[in-house]
């Protein structure tokens, strides 16, 4: 549910970034971070162990639209992927609005991947959320590798819904397919919310995106 | 006397507690209006029983039906599974997921987990899915069910499986709950869907019950499926898979390894068939293991003797890749009945214009390469020579197409004989490793590579000799790295012969510290880091930056 503001006329939609440990989630966000113009986002906030892997959580909030007076925003969060931090992955998807599965395309990693969606499925469905109404895409990362498992398999096994997702062959580090899926989840999740709400859709010009509020 | 005399207090009692239970639900009003003796006749006291399971206090809608309301009598366990017959399951299945040939009892009964029924007590049938079938009896299926197949067969519960006709008023006023009493909310697919039994059906026997199944909407299926007969679609389906030998060997255990690992896994042609009900029902997990045992026996018998028989129930991976190679594809198609993605209507948002960008720089990128074997990479001379100036450096990714047009101006005749790293001169697309917006050229790049989590400092050697970094902090002269090119080259190509693929770190101890030498060609770099393992990410990362760097 997006958290709306009618102090400051803003609405606020959280997208979570899902994935097993390692598969390139926070790769991911620091692209984004890297390649959206600085009046769009605020600052990258990295919680690290000295492992250097995620501990709490990356996030990044990004302006987007104006609906009807309302600017929205993005909070692009993601989840440490470490099996042991299920909890952390819980409360960070709280509210969540759509949702980016990150899986890592590289055959050693399949079973962790399928581990981490059906993770993902447990943990919407203890805050009473379903992937059949949450948006999501899925982004095959690292296809790069050599060692890289077959898209027909990994749809087989992530894309086997009956509601079929949108699905992405990316590459976090060089930033291939990494904004074409974030579009895609952020183009159902407002799609979503103007539907539920009856709202007028915004014209779809770049100079809709770009005026800031 | 004395006995009737404490009969009779005993047998008030009783009826004194029979009371309070009839007025169990009875508000704080309605008890003190029974105090009337107007009232006394239809008086209901409180349960004589205290609830010991929340949720779990029998309810009485009104005084009437307090007064009627069943005595506590026995009630039957709730058990953890339902039995079906594996024929009910058999009939409702569409026959592209269950097998042509099957040689089990069609009278068997499958044990299903109870929570994974959504039972319909009204019209006493009940939903599950696929996959839990699957799991619970994966010897049907022709194909594997992933455990987030969704579509879900209904059937009649058999008689033994259903509530007396007088248990289901007591339980609870929800079509569709779980034998636990859980209310399960069903999803609009489901809400939309009718009930294929339109009234509650009186118990019957089991093998009435198979006629009575109805097909769920969906795929279609002939009217009367064999089972166990000839193929349904015609098409033969294998019944093994044909897996190389040599993957299984290397991924084996040291306990378990054969007395010739090497000459046995780089054997050409050696296969080995597993049978594929034992790989389809682990498929949709993404990985594959089969007792050792298993193992054995499917292996050829020249080979067998290389075996010890030693821990045969332990559990052996297959590589998933291996199993793939074989297997019959169709068996991993898209499930019949899921639904394409929804056309939305286009909305700009400031990740569409960034999208259309990476879109058109990948079009144009040609597609990424296996990174090539030790000895053929390319030109590292100019990459020293020539540092990238700021605003070359500053360029966004897409910019790589000109490298290779300046690679075709090069004459033939001029080229080296050996193969050179090409210069890479955008290093923007490592800013995302770095997670800097800096602009970075090789000086920066190695010294953030330093900067790694547990990196002291880090040196970069190029194929000409040349140095890039502080070689006094690791202690090192160009002769000594140049010996420690050397020595990882050798060790590299030593290791590659024994067939264990290309190595791409060789670390050195001495002292309280480590050097780790990651080598790409002749190129490469050295770094000193803690006595302790690379911290997670770290190896990858130095790696991913070098062959960055090597193109």
């Amino acid at each position: 549910m997006p958290i709306i503001n009618y102090a400051s006329k803003e609405i606020q939609f959280k997208i979570v970034y899902y994935g097993p440990a390692l598969s390139g989630k926070t790769t991911t966000i620091a692209y984004i971070h890297s390649r959206l113009p600085a009046a769009f986002r605020g600052d990258l906030v990295s919680l690290a162990t000295a492992a250097d892997r995620t501990l709490f959580f990356d996030f990044l909030p990004v302006d987007a639209v104006i609906l009807q007076g309302f600017k929205t925003k993005f909070q692009l969060y993601t989840v440490p992927g470490q099996v042991v931090y299920n909890t952390t992955r819980q409360l960070v998807l709280r509210s969540v609005d759509g949702v980016v599965f990150v899986a890592d395309s590289h055959w050693d990693k399949i079973h962790e991947d399928v581990e981490s969606f059906r993770n993902l499925e447990e943990n919407l469905r203890k805050q009473h959320l379903s992937l059949d109404e949450i948006p999501y895409v899925l982004q095959y990362n690292k296809r790069d590798l050599p060692d890289a498992a077959p898209v027909s398999y990994l749809e087989f096994l992530l894309n086997n819904r009956r509601r079929r997702a949108r699905s992405y062959e990316a590459i976090a580090t060089r930033g291939r397919s990494v904004f074409a899926a974030l579009d895609a989840v952020t183009q159902s999740v407002l799609n979503k919310f103007i539907q539920e709400n009856h709202l007028l859709r915004p014209k779809p010009s770049t100079e809709s995106v770009v005026q800031r509020a | 006397m004395s006995f009737f005399s404490w009969f009779r207090s005993k047998s008030d009692k009783s009826e004194h507690d029979e009371l309070e239970l009839k007025s169990s639900n009875e508000s704080p009003e309605s008890h003190a209006g029974a105090e009337h003796p107007l009232f006394q006749s239809t008086r209901v006291p409180p349960p004589r029983l205290r609830e010991t399971v929340p949720g779990s206090r029998i309810k009485s809608a009104s005084p009437a039906e307090a007064g009627s309301a069943p005595k506590e009598g026995f009630r039957r366990p709730v058990r953890a599974t339902v039995d079906v017959p594996l024929q009910v399951l058999l009939l409702q299945l569409p026959p592209e997921v269950t097998k042509p040939n099957i040689d089990i009892d069609p009278k068997r009964r499958v044990q299903i987990p109870r929570k994974s029924l959504q039972i319909d007590e009204a019209h006493q049938t009940a939903k599950v899915t696929f996959a839990t079938i699957f799991a619970s009896c994966p010897e049907i299926f022709s194909v594997p069910i992933a455990p987030l197949d969704q579509r879900t067969l209904e059937f009649n519960l058999p008689a033994w499986e259903r509530p007396p006709l007088g248990d289901s008023g007591e339980q609870t006023t929800s079509p569709t709950t779980t034998a636990h009493g859980e209310s399960t909310a069903l999803t609009p697919a489901e809400t939309r869907e009718p009930a294929t039994v339109s009234d509650r059906l009186p118990p019957l026997p089991a093998e009435q019950l198979v006629s009575e199944t109805q097909p769920i909407p969906g795929p279609e299926k002939p009217d009367k499926a064999p089972l166990g007969g000839a193929a349904r679609n015609g098409s033969e389906v294998p019944k093994t898979v044909r897996v190389a030998l040599g993957p299984i060997i290397k991924n084996l255990p040291p306990g378990l390894q054969p007395s010739e690992p090497n000459a046995l896994a780089n054997k050409p042609g050696a296969t080995i068939e597993l049978p594929l009900e034992l790989i389809n029902s682990q498929l949709a997990n993404g990985r594959v293991t089969i007792p050792f045992s298993t193992l054995l026996k499917s292996l050829p018998e020249d080979i067998k003797s290389h075996f010890l028989q030693a821990d045969t129930a332990a559990e052996v991976a297959i590589p998933v890749k291996e199993i793939l190679q074989d297997y019959p594809q169709d068996l991993l198609r898209p499930r019949a009945d899921q639904e394409p993605e929804e056309a939305l209507p286009a909305i700009a948002t400031p990740f569409t214009g960034p999208a259309k960008e990476d879109t058109e720089r990948f079009a144009h990128v040609p597609e990424e390469k296996e990174p090539e074997k030790v000895g053929s990479d390319s030109h590292q001379l100019e990459l020293i020579e020539h540092p990238p100036t700021v605003s070359e450096s500053s360029q966004p990714v897409s910019q790589e197409a000109p490298l290779a047009e300046e690679k075709q101006e090069t004459p033939l005749s001029e080229q080296k004989p050996t193969a050179e790293p090409k210069p890479a001169r955008n290093f923007s697309a490592l800013q995302s490793i770095f997670l800097t917006d800096e602009a970075l050229d090789l000086n920066k790049v190695v010294q953030k590579v330093g900067e790694f989590a547990g990196i002291n400092s880090a040196l970069f050697f190029a194929a000409d000799g040349s140095l890039e970094g502080e070689p006094e902090k690791l202690g090192l002269t160009q002769s000594s790295v140049q010996l420690l090119s050397s020595l990882t080259h050798e060790v590299g190509q030593r290791v590659e012969n024994l067939g264990f693929g290309q190595i791409e770190t060789v670390t050195l101890g001495w002292k309280r510290e480590l050097v780790s030498v990651f080598t790409r060609g002749e190129s490469g770099f050295i770094v000193r880091h803690e006595k302790r393992p690379f911290k997670p990410g770290v190896r990858e990362k130095i790696c991913l930056v070098l062959s960055h760097i090597c193109g």
